[in-house]
């Protein structure tokens, strides 16, 4: 995550479980894509809805360029990718793959992408596959006051599904922003992770979780 | 008291579901030692399926019959429910009546899933069978629909679907009703132990995976199965 003079850029992936390498894989996934959106904010001072399609090129790419230099198999690198980038108030994103970005504005709490990719609980894309451009959803948001970025292991904790299409449960991120506010700007990270890796959460789901929030003051 | 527990979160979703329907021929070609095997094969399946934590919660598990008449034997529900040694055999046999009500019984729970958020597994549909239909004939109206509607489930995966025929079945017949992608696989004998041992072990795995596994799945073709056949 960055974030400069009211501009945040954040990214998170998930490793597929199977695949060996797949945590360094979404590790690198997320440097590059955050370190291009932020090169573009440098070099024009605003991004264009094509930035972060164009992030999840770069960050293929790069995943790529590490296998080879580490002498793995690509495949075993295969992660989600979820980015986004707060510019006062408007939120550009990008998501492939399953977990969720939820955009909080006046209106209420939104998932930006709520259909589900697939119908079934063991199937996501990822960044390594051939059609990964296909299933790249990305948009555009305005007036939003925060964002969450989060893997599938938060989804169970903070969404819930009808019909196949995910929304946001209220009370959880309501009660989520009104803690943050309370703590100390130091502490909000260690309150997530504690919330994380509580036991109320490992009851929710036993995956992996990673999960970045986004809270513009004032 | 921490405070996460007093984070208001959604109702606990369910596990996520794999369902299974079985489409066994009880016909009276199948009286004697082969529902003697298949009542025992069924009963192994059940206590495989209990005694794996993870199976038990996720298996959904439906059991259509057709012989003399189809009817359903469990409706989708828990392992736990699969009657033991129920399945008597008698009559004709009804194999597009049987078949008709296994897929209407899968389409009638994937409402359910959907309705109720729950997460759910790719359905696996089993027919065993040791002989012909009696309620239809190839390239009459009946089967050419549910040759055309498993075809076109499998194209758009709503389901996978196996056809397993026992000695005496006409697998010409089950050729023209499975999907092109999966021919149908000869038993060998009335191994139905072996079947059910397969079968079960195919569950928990399918239970256990991962997004990314390839291990979804099962074939019966592949692997050393002392149950099936090799094809030709």
């Amino acid at each position: 995550m960055r974030h400069r003079d009211g501009i945040a850029v954040v990214a998170v992936a998930d490793g597929l479980g199977s695949r060996k390498h797949s945590q360094i894989g979404a590790r690198r996934a997320c440097d590059a894509a955050v370190q291009y959106v932020c090169d573009r904010i440098n070099e024009s001072g605003r991004l264009r809805r094509r930035d972060v399609r164009d992030a999840f090129l770069v960050a293929r790419e790069a995943v790529k360029a590490l296998a080879r230099t580490e002498g793995l198999p690509v495949g075993e690198l295969a992660s989600t990718l979820l980015v986004a980038c707060l510019d006062y108030g408007r939120l550009h994103w990008g998501q492939l793959g399953d977990g969720a970005i939820v955009a909080s504005t006046p209106h209420g709490h939104h998932v930006v992408k709520p259909e589900t990719d697939h119908e079934y609980v063991n199937h996501t894309y990822h960044l390594l596959e051939k059609q990964w451009s296909k299933r790249l959803a990305s948009g555009v948001v305005h007036d939003v006051g925060h964002v969450s970025l989060f893997t599938d292991g938060v989804q169970g904790m903070a969404l819930v599904r009808k019909d196949g299409r995910w929304a946001p449960f209220s009370g959880f991120f309501d009660y989520c922003l009104q803690a943050l506010r309370d703590q100390a700007a130091g502490e909000r990270s260690a309150w997530l992770q504690t919330l994380l890796e509580s036991p109320r959460a490992a009851e929710r789901s036993g995956d992996d979780k990673a999960w970045v929030m986004v809270v513009r003051d004032g | 008291m921490a405070f996460y527990d007093d984070v208001p979160m959604p109702d606990q979703p369910q596990e996520p579901k794999l369902a299974s329907i079985l489409v066994l021929d009880t016909s009276g070609s199948m009286a004697g030692d082969a529902i003697r095997q298949l009542n025992e094969g069924l009963e192994l399946y059940r206590w495989e399926i209990l005694g794996d934590k993870q199976a038990s919660v996720t298996v959904d598990s439906c059991i259509v019959a057709f012989g003399p008449k189809a009817w359903v034997v469990q409706p989708f529900g828990p392992a736990e429910q699969i009657p033991a040694g129920g399945l008597e055999a008698g009559g004709p046999t009804p194999m597009g009546a049987g078949l008709e009500l296994a897929l209407d019984e899968l389409e009638d729970r994937r409402r359910v899933y959907r309705r109720d958020g729950i997460d759910t597994f790719r359905p696996w549909i089993f027919l065993v069978t040791d002989g012909r239909p009696t309620d239809m004939k190839p390239g009459d109206r009946r089967f050419r629909a549910l040759a055309e509607r498993i075809r076109e489930g499998e194209a758009a995966k709503r389901f996978s679907f196996f056809a397993i025929g026992v000695d005496g079945a006409d697998m010409e017949v089950l050729g023209q009703l499975a999907p092109p992608s999966r021919p149908p696989v000869k038993m060998r004998g009335h191994s139905f132990k072996e079947f059910f041992e397969w079968l079960s072990d195919a569950s928990k795995s399918a239970s256990h995976s991962c997004p990314g596994d390839t291990v979804q799945t099962p074939d019966p073709s592949q692997g050393a199965n002392p149950w099936a056949e090799l094809r030709v």
